[in-house]
């Protein structure tokens, strides 16, 4: 079983990468009013909580522009379930090549996460393989959606999801 | 064309199912029963095959399990591609083995049992990762293949497995003293970046849930 020990961080300083242990996150407000709520209605704070995080019109994610064409919001699924998905329609251009990434719009996310990492870490220990760092999360909304978006506009343009069939 | 990506939740859940610190045989440990089980552990050993110290035993096998809720899709659409998604933390390799992507059959979506172990099929669901291949801190892709594609449920749980390619394939690794073990870990839901299945499909003759052409997206 994993065991949580403290954590860490990795920081430039001085030019040599500084590890510094912290203690595990405790949960964030918006993970404790999830507290004792079915999953149709977390997943409905969730899609809620991401489509009005603030998305901009365009963002930068690794090496991609990202260009928001149809705004975030929640819509109900064919089998039911209200307001239980995120949705969002974007364009992307790879900044090196100048190349347009064809992704299969609309994007749509059943149960997305809200929380990005802070930069800590704590340790925890595996069986056999010892000790791993682990990565203290925060909530953040607006980064875990843009996080979100890019992973998906970096599988088209690497080619792992067939693209470009809108 | 929409993207959907699938997690798991609390009702459909990830963890795995495991033999640990057994002596048996390999077909023992392959095809018998387990003895244990965790949902929701964390970031751990999905997929891990170990050593025992006597000669020609096994002492584990531990096996992941991955369960969404991917009903929203409804029967009448059509997938055309998928991925799964997972961010690897460590690895080992002394069997130098892959990683496959199979199918889970768990009695439960929310909690998993020993029980479990023995209801893996091994067909695999995508080309097996070198384990060698795999990048820890960043993310990995299974690229589903037809028969994966086929086993994302329109209607219902999606249920994936995962193992070293050794259980999958039946294929003994060459035993040796040391307890030495190929497996990988990764982080699960409650991670930073948590398992996903991510869908490409059209539904009859509509796009997702737009009309076709119609300018309404």
């Amino acid at each position: 079983m994993a065991l949580m020990f403290t954590a860490m961080s990795r920081q430039f300083k001085n030019g040599i990468m500084a590890i510094i242990y912290t203690l595990k996150n405790e949960i964030g407000v918006f993970e404790q009013s999830l507290e004792g709520k079915d999953n149709h209605t977390k997943r409905q704070l969730k899609a809620k909580l991401l489509a009005e995080a603030g998305l901009p019109s365009t963002f930068q994610y690794k090496n991609y522009t990202i260009t928001v064409t149809d705004s975030p919001h929640t819509r109900d699924s064919l089998a039911g379930g209200q307001g239980e998905w995120l949705e969002v329609s974007v364009e992307a251009v790879d900044n090196n090549t100048n190349q347009s990434i064809l992704v299969d719009n609309p994007l749509q996310w059943q149960n997305p996460y809200f929380k990005v990492h802070d930069g800590t870490y704590y340790k925890e220990t595996i069986p056999v393989i010892g000790e791993v760092d682990v990565k203290n999360l925060v909530e953040n909304p607006l980064e875990a959606f843009k996080e979100q978006i890019g992973y998906i506009v970096d599988l088209v343009a690497r080619g792992k999801i067939r693209g470009g069939q809108s | 064309m929409p993207t959907a990506t699938f997690t798991s939740d609390d009702t459909y859940d990830d963890g795995r199912a495991f033999n640990d610190s057994v002596t048996l045989t390999w077909a023992q440990i392959r095809d018998g029963a387990g003895n244990g089980a965790q949902t929701n552990v964390g970031t751990t050993q999905y997929a891990f095959l170990q050593a025992a110290t006597t000669s020609n035993r096994w002492d584990s096998d531990y096996r992941g399990i991955f369960t969404t809720d991917s009903s929203s899709l409804t029967a009448a659409a059509n997938i055309s591609s998928a991925v799964f998604s997972f961010y690897p933390t460590a690895k080992t390799n002394d069997f130098t083995s892959g990683l496959s992507m199979i199918l889970a059959a768990p009695a439960a979506t929310d909690t998993f049992v020993s029980g479990d172990y023995d209801n893996f099929t091994f067909t695999k669901q995508a080309t097996d990762l070198a384990i060698s291949g795999i990048t820890t801190s960043a993310r990995n892709e299974f690229t589903l293949n037809a028969t994966g594609l086929s086993n994302i449920s329109k209607t219902g749980a999606s249920k994936f497995g995962f193992t070293t390619s050794h259980t999958a394939d039946n294929s003994e690794p060459t035993w040796a003293s040391g307890q030495p073990d190929s497996g990988v870990s990764w982080e699960n839901r409650g991670g930073a970046n948590p398992p996903q299945l991510i869908v490409t499909y059209t539904v009859g003759g509509y796009l997702g849930w737009g009309y076709a052409n119609t300018g309404y997206w």
